[in-house]
């Protein structure tokens, strides 16, 4: 009985802000509901009337546990800025530049090879080079900036089962955002290869099937990685 | 202490305008309590339990938010209690800013009391 008090004011609590104060307020309202519902036994209540004339008698916590999120001498852990305003501005700008890379990159080749086409092979040879370079920074600028993204970690409270989960996570996590920046070069990659082709070799009726290919390289890919991984594990 | 919420329960007419008024001086309360001695949660609340005998008692919610308005506004403060039996209390203690209020409080309550007697009992004002 004693234990299902404290499941109610630990579920009690599950809608409450995640800060140190509603944590000690928890420990302080079960340790008293504890106490009030000794006193209830020994009185010579039943255990289920004292159970539940002790939680009856907490009432509507609402307006209690909107006091604990606005707290201004003590600001929730919570409302720590997960990304400086400089950096979410820098991090837009980087991802902006890098996408009108992507899209501009294909202007060359078509500019290139509508105007000087007729002047020789090395002209449209230039155009792919310079979509290429283009593409290249593109996918360079987005590498960087995921690398140096500042992570977002929530809020734990601490000593608890979810923060060792947690480090174990950022832990892995590490890994994974690398593997992530590289697999978001891919596909440029693949756009790139494909136009290669094509304008090398002038097959445009072949070449689209590049893009069934590549998929199929992705998962491939992934999967190998992902059992090197439980392998070292 | 069933006796209370029982009671409450009821919702008797004489008995919950009783508890409205009371309810709105629970700060009032609470620091009398703590002008005798340091003090937790339970401990309060059954203090008041017996002073109105079993006919009123803060539901732990109300205690809660007032301790934490008292805390914030400076009358009290609090601390961690040792005690070694494993529970783990917080103690409040009243502040001097906290008497100065419940001083200053327990005058205005006395101010209005007088005032009640006046406009409930309007006779006996008369008489006097």
């Amino acid at each position: 009985m004693e234990y299902r008090l404290r499941a109610y004011v630990d579920e009690l609590f599950q809608s409450a802000p995640r800060t140190q104060r509603a944590y000690e307020l928890k420990v302080e309202l079960t340790q008293n509901l504890l106490d009030k519902y000794f006193a209830l036994l020994s009185e010579g209540k039943s255990e289920d009337d004292a159970y539940n004339l002790t939680v009856m008698s907490i009432g509507d916590v609402r307006e209690l546990f909107a006091g604990l999120s606005e707290d201004e001498d003590v600001p929730p852990p919570m409302a720590q800025p997960a990304m400086p305003e400089e950096g979410r501005a820098r991090h837009a700008a980087v991802v902006t530049i890098a996408v009108m890379l992507y899209i501009l990159s294909v202007v060359p080749v078509i500019v290139i090879s509508s105007l000087f086409g007729g002047y020789g092979e090395g002209w449209p040879v230039l155009g792919v080079a310079l979509m290429f370079v283009m593409i290249a920074a593109a996918t360079g600028l987005l590498i960087y900036d995921h690398m140096t993204k500042p992570k977002n970690q929530p809020y734990v409270m601490p000593g608890t089962v979810v923060e060792e989960f947690k480090e174990w996570q950022a832990g892995k996590s590490q890994k994974k955002q690398m593997m992530k920046s590289i697999r978001s070069a891919y596909w440029p990659l693949v756009l790139a290869l494909y136009f290669l082709l094509s304008f090398g070799t002038g097959k445009w009726y072949i070449t689209w099937i590049i893009f069934l290919i590549a998929p199929a390289v992705d998962s491939i890919i992934s999967a190998v990685l992902t059992l090197q991984d439980k392998n070292v594990r | 202490m069933g006796r209370a919420l029982e009671n409450q329960n009821k919702g008797g007419g004489a008995l919950s305008i009783a508890s409205d008024v009371i309810r709105g001086h629970t700060d009032t309360i609470i620091l009398a309590q703590l002008m005798q001695e340091d003090s937790y949660g339970y401990k309060i609340n059954r203090a008041i339990v017996e002073k109105t005998e079993g006919l009123f008692e803060l539901k732990e919610a109300t205690l809660y938010t007032a301790f934490r308005r008292l805390e914030q506004l400076g009358c009290i403060t609090s601390y961690w209690g040792d005690e070694n039996t494993g529970a783990r209390r917080r103690y409040y203690s009243i502040t001097p800013y906290g008497v100065e209020q419940y001083t200053r409080m327990a005058a205005e309550w006395e101010q209005s009391a007088r005032l009640l007697q006046r406009l409930i009992y309007p006779e006996t004002e008369m008489k006097k």
